[in-house]
């Protein structure tokens, strides 16, 4: 299967919120990176069909998804950046609701919903409201809804956010092994999750995709542009402000780690490091690291 | 068909549909039984003394006199009334039984007779279209009755229709069909059927408020979101919703409508249903109908003018993005027939009552009103009765709305 994003183009008033995108979308998961505002979300929303592009059109193995409609949604799965539900629904009544809408058998609703609440850790709130759930929580019950149906096509829009650190590794986990010949897509702004799973990555700046590839590709521009040092720590704040800081590590006594991007080595005694998406990630948005 | 039964579970469960409905089946009740309330009676005791009856034991009491049914209203029936009638007010001095003393006073009785004394006056009404006064009636006049009748359609007509013969050959086929002699016994009246309308209209504002948030709460809260990119996400869904929030309300509607009559018909006795509406209205009321056939007359076409507003309703919640204006806007349309059919003149609160979804819902504009009363359109030399008018741009609104709030739904782009 092949996602195709072919020259799409997506404006709000005067903005261009997507910028003539393209980009071919294989098996396997996909990071989607991007600051706040880059235009993530939108193309998220144009592939899942509930937005309409200005120009340009997504192919799924090459037909237009809107010709494809209910075929495509099918085999779709979906999680918004904000979960929307019914807040009188429990999770099993929600999921219930979902199957349903998603054209699941009785059968096959229940053994999935089995599945979903044990892979999730939701057993025990099964039978418990959604809005009385905790953030993270909800977060699980929206993401076993995109998966209710053993979707060809995985969109998840932010789907670690609110997640404990326990739970962002049992999703990424189990992630993995849903990706197996399926195409995923995963928009986050928390790096180490798309570093740690994703095949193939795409930043996304202004509305446009300024680079794609796997993570050693990615972190290419960046190679030789990482370092790390020890500074006094009464001096972190000057460091702070004149150069970008990735990373910085107080340790004992009055000397601190600090890892920073810079052309060329800019504190004296520092050594190159290893880089990583997010130095790549901070590379391209200076802001995010302010 | 799951999905459908889904949906249905879905809105019954939140807390403003069963909340709403509860308070309905409440009201229906309540307002079933608040028309005996007004009901009271006095009598003379053997000892002299006078006893007040009020309520329920009013009724019945008076359910119990021979007087109270007196079934077919015969010429002679109403000579005999309106003789006693006469006699009762000459002892006291008045003009009509309305003016006679509050307390209790001679020959009561004839309170059981005022509908039947009404029609009497109203049938002798002089040329100019104003009543006689109960002691200018003759006997003669009261064994005329029912020609009397006949002719005071013709003379209606020719003082409300004068520009538009159409209207007043059209009254007259539809008078035609109506069976003489009426029938009459105390019991059911115009107070239960105003009581009818008054709930209607507030189930139908209880209904809009359950069919406002169909879509837009989805918009609002992000539901939709989810449910579009699901496989059954846009028509189907689209339509259950449609169909669930009809059914719900229509059926909530028509338990409403059934408790609300148990209540009130079995309070008054069932034998009220067989009054003739002419005898309750007007002896020219057009509709060949007694009271029980009314009241389903009312509860049907309510029922219609209820789903044309609905369908409306579920257009706008289509269309905006949050559920405060789509409720907004849509009480807004709920209320408006009845804001127009006082603040318009005539001829536009007629035609706004025939286009505004629901038009036949309300207090003046009701179609009890309608039904009871002798409004006419006219398009060029044909004439249509009002009612009838309302009842077809209804039906025509219903599947037109029901299809823009589908096509609102599925098309729905950002």
């Amino acid at each position: 299967m092949e996602l195709q994003i072919s020259h799409v183009t997506k404006e709000f008033r005067d903005k261009k919120a997507v910028d003539d995108v393209s980009l071919t979308l294989t098996p396997g998961v996909w990071g989607l990176l991007g600051a706040n505002g880059s235009g993530k979300t939108t193309l998220m929303r144009i592939i899942a069909g509930i937005m309409e592009p200005a120009r340009g059109e997504v192919l799924c193995d090459g037909i237009p998804i809107r010709t494809l409609g209910e075929r495509y949604r099918d085999v779709f799965g979906y999680l918004p950046q904000e979960f929307g539900f019914y807040p009188e629904f429990t999770v099993k009544d929600y999921l219930e609701y979902m199957a349903a809408l998603k054209g699941l058998r009785r059968q096959e609703t229940r053994t999935r919903i089995d599945i979903l609440l044990e892979q999730l850790t939701l057993l025990e709130v099964k039978k418990k409201r959604i809005a009385r759930l905790s953030g993270g929580m909800k977060r699980r019950v929206g993401i076993a809804q995109a998966l209710l149906n053993d979707p060809q096509v995985l969109i998840l829009d932010e789907p670690t956010s609110g997640l404990d650190p326990g739970e962002r590794v049992r999703f990424r986990n189990l992630l993995s092994e849903f990706a197996r010949g399926r195409i995923v897509l995963i928009s986050t702004h928390i790096v180490p999750d798309v570093e740690y799973i994703a095949a193939r990555n795409a930043v996304m700046k202004d509305g446009r995709i300024v680079a794609q590839g796997t993570t050693q590709e990615l972190v290419k521009p960046v190679a030789g542009k990482v370092w790390s040092c020890s500074v006094p720590a009464q001096k972190l704040a000057e460091y702070e402000r004149s150069l970008r800081v990735v990373n910085l590590k107080c340790g004992e006594g009055d000397r601190a780690e600090i890892r920073y991007l810079a052309e060329a080595e800019a504190v004296a005694g520092s050594v190159p490091a290893e880089p990583r998406l997010e130095d790549l990630y901070l590379w391209l948005f200076p802001e995010a690291g302010r | 068909m799951r999905l459908f039964y889904l949906e249905i579970r879905r809105v019954l469960t939140t807390r403003l549909t069963w909340g709403l409905l509860a308070v309905s089946l409440l009201l229906s009740v309540g307002m079933g039984y608040l028309p005996v309330t007004f009901e009271s009676y006095s009598y003379q005791a053997e000892d002299g003394s006078w006893t007040e009856l009020k309520g329920l034991r009013a009724v019945r009491h008076m359910q119990s006199l021979p007087q109270a049914s007196p079934g077919e209203v015969t010429p002679q029936l109403l000579r005999e009334v309106l003789e006693n009638c006469q006699d009762v007010l000459r002892t006291y001095g008045k003009e009509n039984i309305w003016a006679l003393p509050r307390e209790p006073f001679y020959g009561e009785d004839i309170i059981l007779d005022s509908s039947l004394l009404s029609r009497v006056n109203e049938a002798a009404m002089r040329p100019d279209g104003t009543a006689s006064g109960l002691l200018h009636v003759t006997g003669e006049q009261a064994e005329q009755f029912y020609d009397l009748c006949r002719t005071r359609l013709a003379k209606l007509m020719a003082l409300e229709q004068s520009a538009h013969p159409a209207a007043g050959e059209l009254a007259q086929r539809m008078y035609e069909k109506v069976r003489f002699p009426f029938f009459y016994e105390y019991g059911l009246g115009s107070d239960s059927m105003d009581y009818q309308t008054l709930l209607i209209f507030m189930i139908a504002f209880f209904c809009v408020s359950i069919a406002a948030p169909v879509f837009s709460a989805d918009y609002q809260t992000g539901a939709d979101d989810i449910q579009r990119c699901a496989k059954y996400g846009r028509i189907r869904l689209g339509i259950y919703k449609i169909l669930s929030a009809l059914l719900i309300c229509g059926t909530a509607f028509l338990l409403c409508m059934g408790v609300f009559l148990l209540v009130t018909d079995s309070l008054f006795g069932w034998k009220g249903l067989k009054n003739s509406m002419q005898v309750i209205y007007s002896v020219s009321s057009l509709l060949p109908l007694n009271l029980g056939g009314l009241q389903l007359a009312v509860a049907a076409g309510s029922l219609l003018f209820l789903l044309s507003l609905l369908s409306f309703t579920l257009f706008l919640s289509s269309r905006l993005k949050n559920t405060v204006s789509s409720l907004a806007i849509s009480l807004v349309f709920c209320v408006l027939p009845v804001i127009l059919s006082v603040a318009l003149p005539e001829s536009a609160a007629d035609l706004a009552g025939c286009l505004l979804p629901g038009g036949g819902i309300g207090i003046q504009n009701s179609l009890l009103c309608e039904l009871t009363d002798f409004h006419f359109l006219h398009f060029g030399d044909v004439s249509f009765w009002k009612p009838w008018v309302m009842l077809a741009a209804a039906a025509a609104e219903v599947p037109v709305f029901l299809g823009l709030a589908l096509h609102g739904y599925c098309r729905r782009r950002l």
